[in-house]
């Protein structure tokens, strides 16, 4: 053998038993639960190479999937979106049918609260006339005259009856009176009566400032309203000078809305 | 100016080191960058100085993968000698037959570790090491013609 050579494994020779020593090294720190220096050091010098490394190889990683996902990925992506849609609709609805439901805890409760009174369900809506129907007729006891209530207060006047169904006035519609009070210091009494859809009229003579915001509410001089029933808060007031008697715009406490279900009081 | 070039050699372990460290772990299959990088060197240099580059590539392994470090410095020592050895028989030395050289010591190097380190699934580590002889050789190429123009044989 050559010099060289002999070199050469005497070289072999002497990493061989340097790897078994770190080794021996590297097993004695495993055995006492710690890390032996030579890998920690290692692995802090190789740290910002296999950092970088590591997020290229998960960028990469996630390029080449969605390459090959993308079009399932924008499929489903499409589905989620029009479930997203959908579930929001529904949750308008949900709303919508627990507004619904509060209105008919109200409709029944007004009932129980009444003597008298027939829950009926509103079943037609005439709006230029500023009618409804309700699905109860004189076979229920309904006549004309009677008032029909919401839970906010006086809604509407039965007009006319059938056997089975009748026609009732919005309390804003021209063609209704009704007798009212004005509920203040002192309460002044007058006729109301529909002016536009959003507004009532009452006119009194006397000459008495009523605040502004008093509660209206039928007098009882009717033969089948009863008296103290919510019409509504007076909005504006005037005076009419040249016919010496003074007007107030009445805001309705009851608006038509989204109710479905009435209360006739018999 | 040599202190250069041992200078790039270096930081090419540094870089083999890091790149082995995180991509080793987790891909399935990837190519040993330490082993590519101690395979060519040991082509082109005697069968000590493969030693050398053989066992830093053990050593540096073992360390940043917690694997045993006795075993790979030992195996890669060995095949560093054996490397530097074959690249000195009378055959021509260019990319394509070190590539085929660095590949077969893949292979050993492998055989040698599933002897030694007996892996649980050894089919698995089968087909790893295929892919792995294989991604070594195709990338002893770049890594050769570099390492040949730092240190340039005497027929250079």
């Amino acid at each position: 053998m050559s010099e060289t050579g002999r070199r050469d494994w005497i070289a072999w020779l002497a990493l061989i038993i340097l790897a078994w020593l770190l080794g021996q090294a590297q097993n004695n720190a495993r055995r006492a639960g710690d890390t032996d220096r030579i890998s920690s050091t290692a692995r802090s010098i190789a740290q910002p190479i296999s950092g970088t490394a590591t997020s290229v190889a998960d960028g990469m990683g996630g390029f080449f999937a969605s390459l090959g996902r993308g079009p399932a990925l924008i499929k489903e992506i499409d589905k989620l979106r029009a479930e997203k849609a959908a579930l929001e609709g529904s949750d308008d609805r949900i709303a919508e049918l627990e507004a619904d439901i509060q209105r008919l805890e109200g409709a029944l409760e007004l009932a129980d609260s009444l003597e008298d009174a027939l829950p009926v369900r509103i079943i037609g809506h005439f709006t230029d006339e500023a009618r409804i129907t309700l699905n109860a007729g004189s076979k229920d006891g309904v006549k004309p005259g009677q008032a029909v209530t919401v839970e906010e207060g006086l809604l509407a006047v039965v007009q006319s009856v059938d056997e089975e169904s009748s026609q009732a006035l919005l309390i804003t519609s021209p063609l209704v009176g009704l007798g009212a009070r004005i509920m203040d210091e002192e309460p002044v009494e007058g006729v109301v009566r529909g002016s536009d859809p959003d507004t009532l009229i009452m006119d009194y003579t006397e000459n008495l400032e009523v605040s502004s915001d008093a509660r209206v509410v039928t007098s009882g001089f009717s033969e089948h309203i009863p008296a103290g029933l919510e019409i509504g808060r007076i909005l504006s007031r005037r005076k009419v000078d040249e016919y010496g008697f003074r007007q107030v715009r009445i805001l309705p406490s009851a608006r038509l809305g989204r109710h479905r279900v009435a209360v006739i009081v018999r | 100016m040599t202190w250069l070039r041992w200078l790039t050699v270096i930081a090419l372990y540094w870089v083999a080191m890091g790149l082995d460290a995180a991509l080793l772990s987790r891909l399935w299959a990837a190519p040993s960058f330490l082993m590519v990088l101690a395979g060519s060197l040991a082509c082109l240099s005697r069968p000590a100085a493969g030693s050398v580059a053989g066992f830093f590539a053990g050593m540096l392994y073992g360390a940043v993968a917690g694997a045993n470090l006795a075993i790979y410095a030992i195996v890669r020592t060995t095949i560093g000698f054996g490397t530097s050895w074959a690249a000195e028989l009378p055959v021509e030395r260019g990319p394509r037959e070190m590539a085929i050289i660095v590949g077969a010591a893949t292979v050993v190097e492998r055989l040698a570790l599933l002897v030694l380190l007996s892996p649980p699934d050894a089919m698995d580590f089968f087909r790893r090491a295929a892919f792995m002889v294989l991604l070594n050789a195709l990338l002893t190429f770049p890594v050769y013609a570099l390492l040949r123009r730092l240190f340039p044989s005497e027929e250079q």
